[in-house]
């Protein structure tokens, strides 16, 4: 498919000490973003993952255009499209209209033409754009878009006769046919139900890839951000908390904060043993390595962050040979066939979630020991300071 | 399985089924009554016109040159309405306009004053005393000597009608979702290509529905059009209808059939694009005015100048030096304020009672009998309140028995419910959509007494609904002039009906103070009824 359409050159993207400023009326300044850093390497796939309210779609809109910064420069590929003189550094004001940046939108509504065909909403940015198509060309393309989102046969459908999904498609088709440089999604499929969010997501996903065009999207949900994403910019009140691959994400978060957004964890207290190269911490639920010991090394006291698939449960028995680990009451159980999740209340009051293959099941109330599983690939854990930081609770 | 299971299946009432069946059934047959009152003036009017037979042939010569001008000036209106009332829409909503949030609220203000005080006002402002003389003499202007003919009625009803098509389309720009025009941008349309391509196309239904209500508007025009002299088929229908009956008619027939004609237009419109009423925050940036900021301001001053205040003012200041001479008082006018009221209630409540039966045949069990019984009270909006009035007065005087209606309140207040029930019947429609069908049937289960059912389960629900009805009606009534003139009792004034024999007289001061009354009732109405819960003004 990629090859019937033109290859699109990847584009990166940079921006640097990006803020966005609304002034709300007797409130002064609402900071939006607050001097974001992001580095987007050409052809890569971003997603903008947050809470609502956290600034990734100011941050995605101040790469449109549609936002001006108020500070901070926005660069794609060799282009400087905005800057913002400040007292630090006093340059030019340099500002690109949106319909000058050769950036394709997809909004959360898809905001296809209502007045407009399918066909003709395609056709529209072929038409508008500078680069000149001839007549045959726009048919071409808009065949060949069309057949890229799998709608041959609803170009000449309006917009209010598809579906959700279909109207997404659309928009896609419509974004891309400009043959934008850099492709920006705002919550594409947050509108859809979930069954076709996940159907239309896969698609848009195969799409992606075949076209190779730098995309950044926005999203508030983890699962597709890591399933879409080749990085992920965490963002918390404008601004970014970490940024990396799906897997860095969840391994090593840099705070509990990240930690509890982009997954389900628990925190065990554990005393550091070994302050070599290869720290240990004694938990109640077992020795556990540490990988990213956030904490300076002064502190002997940590939060270390363990996953609910890295808990093993046994029965609990009064026998000597009974795994080291801590005795637990299961106080919920939740049944999803692949695997089970077990809510857990150790004896000394704290609670654990723990997800297990079903090989042996537990029902509510029964006795159990929990263990820190060391056989798995992440056997090793990220360790924090025992300090105000608490995983979110905004999730 | 009995024989029973063989039969037709009865229709039980309140089933699905029944919507088939006879036309001849108690409450079919009630809406159908009600139908015909609102159709019937209509269908007198034309029978009256078509019954005139070769004389048709020689007064309706006398037409054409008068519905050449009537057309001329309902074109001129609709078009100028269009291009103000969306330009203003677009400044209020879409852009960095200092003072939007109250220009916005501001500039729908105009509707309060009917266009024969407005027109009044202008002439009075003009007069040697008046407050445009004046003003305009202190600048080293000689005022026009008079207000007449096409080009004064044209600006002076665009001044007044303008919110008909500024109300629909801002709120319609309020709803738009901003990411329509962004996705225009970022498809490589400038700003002002989005406003052509993009944003306008939107609005076109909300455009075309407004002007079409502006060209009923001065198609129906009476008092204006009188006041500035120029010679529309209205002007015709009132000055012949006296000595030349036939052609009162035939104008009125023709008037008539041009205004159906338009309202037939208006309502094939609304279902032609299904409104897309997703909603979505506001454009987050509204459009940078720069350099445009002072033009756009001097704009909307002028047009609420002409709308509001200047009338006000030379309204005022006529008021204010008869009441300092004391040749004036409030006194004068608590008679013509109780009867405006009087007649005005009445015929909200009435109407209101009277459309319900059709709304609840309409919203509940459409057959084609409530299809027309709804389509003859929309006729009753058609037609001009003048031709109303025509027809109503020569078919109660011409007809034994009947005549005994002619000039009272009763037949005044039938003209009123006649042409303003469709406002009541819109609201009521809605009201009764609004009770939940559910709720219906769980009280049809609870409550086996129809008529206990309705006064405890769907009136409470649908009160809001009738009561806006009611008051769209009764903010009508009271602006509404030449059916009151033509249908009063001697010696019964109301507000408007004072202010137009106060003007004729010269009596500028006098109709100044009743058009000032008028306006404050009228403000209040149209605050309350149409504007507070407009996002126009909430958002």
């Amino acid at each position: 498919m990629a090859n019937n359409l033109d290859v699109f050159a990847g584009t990166a993207v940079s921006m640097r000490g990006v803020s966005v400023t609304y002034s709300a009326s007797g409130e002064g300044h609402i900071v939006a973003v607050d001097r974001a850093d992001l580095d987007v390497e050409p052809g890569s796939i971003i997603a903008l993952l947050g809470p609502s309210g956290c600034g990734k779609t100011s941050l995605l809109r101040s790469i449109a255009g549609l936002e001006e910064p108020s500070s901070g420069e926005v660069v794609i590929g060799e282009r400087t499209v905005s800057t913002c003189p400040n007292s630090a550094v006093p340059t030019k004001r340099i500002w690109v209209q949106p319909e000058q940046r050769d950036v394709g939108m997809v909004f959360q509504d898809g905001a296809l033409f209502p007045h407009l065909t399918v066909r003709q909403n395609i056709v529209f940015g072929l038409r508008a754009t500078r680069k000149k198509f001839s007549k045959p060309e726009i048919t071409a393309r808009v065949d060949r878009l069309l057949e890229l989102v799998d709608l041959t046969s609803y170009g000449d459908r309006m917009p209010s006769t598809l579906s959700g999904g279909q109207q997404q498609r659309v928009a896609l088709a419509r974004s891309l046919a400009p043959q934008p440089k850099v492709l920006l999604l705002d919550e594409p499929f947050s509108a859809l139900d979930t069954a076709l969010r996940v159907q239309v997501r896969a698609e848009v996903a195969r799409i992606l890839r075949d076209i190779g065009v730098t995309t950044i999207f926005v999203t508030h949900d983890q699962d597709e951000a890591f399933v879409l994403g080749d990085k992920v910019a965490v963002m918390q009140s404008g601004q970014i908390e970490q940024f990396g691959t799906p897997d860095e994400l969840y391994r090593s978060p840099r705070t509990p904060w990240v930690a509890g957004f982009v997954g389900e964890a628990n925190f065990v207290v554990g005393t550091v043993t070994d302050k070599t190269a290869a720290e240990i911490a004694a938990t109640p639920i077992g020795m556990i390595p540490i990988v990213d010991h956030r904490v300076n090394s002064a502190e002997s006291q940590v939060q270390v962050l363990v996953r609910p698939e890295q808990i093993a449960l046994t029965s609990w028995s009064n026998s000597d040979d009974r795994p080291v680990g801590e005795a637990a009451t299961v106080v919920n159980v939740e049944y999803y066939g692949h695997d089970v999740r077990y809510e857990l209340q150790l004896d000394d009051g704290t609670t654990l979630a723990a997800r297990t293959h079903s090989t042996e099941l537990f029902i509510r109330g029964d006795r159990v020991v929990a263990t820190f599983q060391r056989r798995q690939r992440n056997s090793q854990s990220a360790a924090f300071s025992i300090g105000p930081l608490r995983p979110a609770d905004d999730r | 399985m009995t024989d029973a299971s063989l039969a037709p299946s009865r229709p039980q009432s309140g089933s699905r089924q029944r919507t088939a069946t006879s036309w001849v059934t108690p409450s079919r047959l009630i809406g159908l009554t009600i139908g015909a009152l609102f159709a019937g003036p209509a269908a007198f009017v034309v029978w009256r016109t078509v019954r005139l037979g070769d004389d048709l042939g020689d007064v309706l010569s006398e037409v054409p040159a008068p519905l050449w001008r009537t057309i001329q000036l309902s074109v001129l209106v609709s078009a100028s309405t269009a291009i103000v009332g969306t330009g203003l829409a677009w400044l209020t909503t879409r852009t960095n306009l200092p003072g939007r949030r109250l220009w916005r609220i501001a500039l729908v203000l105009p509707l309060a004053l009917p266009s024969f005080v407005g027109a009044a006002a202008f002439i009075a402002g003009l007069a040697p005393g008046g407050v445009l003389n004046d003003a305009l003499t202190a600048v080293g202007i000689t005022p026009p000597s008079r207000l007449r003919g096409l080009g004064a009625s044209w600006l002076i009803l665009s001044a007044f009608t303008y919110p008909y098509v500024y109300l629909p389309v801002a709120a319609r720009l309020l709803r738009l979702r901003s990411s329509l025009d962004e996705s225009g941008r970022m498809l490589g349309l400038s700003s002002t290509a989005t406003f052509f391509k993009v944003t306008l196309p939107q609005l076109r239904t909300a455009i075309f529905g407004g002007a079409l209500l502006v060209f009923l508007y001065t198609l129906s025009e009476f008092g204006a059009v009188q006041l500035l002299g120029y010679d529309t088929l209205t002007r015709v229908i009132f000055s012949s209808r006296l000595t030349n009956r036939a052609l009162s008619f035939a104008a009125a027939s023709v008037v008539l059939l041009l205004a159906l004609c338009v309202v037939a237009l208006e309502r094939s419109q609304r279902g032609v694009s299904r409104p897309d009423d997703r909603t979505s925050v506001l454009t987050r940036q509204p459009t940078r005015l720069r350099w445009g900021t002072i033009p756009a301001l001097a704009a909307c001053t002028l047009v609420l100048s002409v709308g509001l205040l200047v009338p006000v003012a030379s309204l005022a200041t006529w008021a204010q030096r008869g009441l300092t001479d004391g040749r004036i008082g409030f006194g004068e006018l608590v008679q013509p304020a109780m009867n405006t009221a009087l007649v005005a209630i009445t015929a909200a409540v009435a109407a209101t009672v009277i459309v319900l039966p059709i709304a609840l045949a309409t919203t509940r069990r459409p057959h084609r009998s409530s299809n027309i019984a709804a389509i003859s009270v929309v006729v009753g909006f058609a037609i001009p309140g003048l031709v109303l009035a025509l027809a109503l007065a020569v078919l109660t005087l011409n007809t034994p028995g009947l005549d005994r209606l002619y000039q009272t309140t009763a037949l005044l207040i039938l003209a009123y419910v006649i042409h303003f029930g469709s406002q009541a019947l819109a609201s009521s429609e809605s009201a009764a959509r609004s009770v939940p069908n559910s709720l219906r049937e769980s009280s049809r289960l609870l409550e086996p007494n129809p008529a206990r059912r309705f006064f405890s389960v769907d009136f409470p629900l649908m009160r809001p609904g009738l009561v806006a009805g009611a008051g769209l009606v009764l903010l009508s009534t009271v602006k509404e002039l030449p059916a009151t003139l033509l249908l009063s009792p001697p010696d019964f004034s109301t507000l408007s009906t004072e202010i137009w024999s106060a003007y004729e007289e010269g009596f500028y001061a006098a109709a100044g103070l009743a058009s000032l009354v008028l306006i404050g009732v009228s403000s209040v109405l149209t605050w309350v009824l149409v504007l507070r819960g407009s996002d126009v003004v909430r958002k």
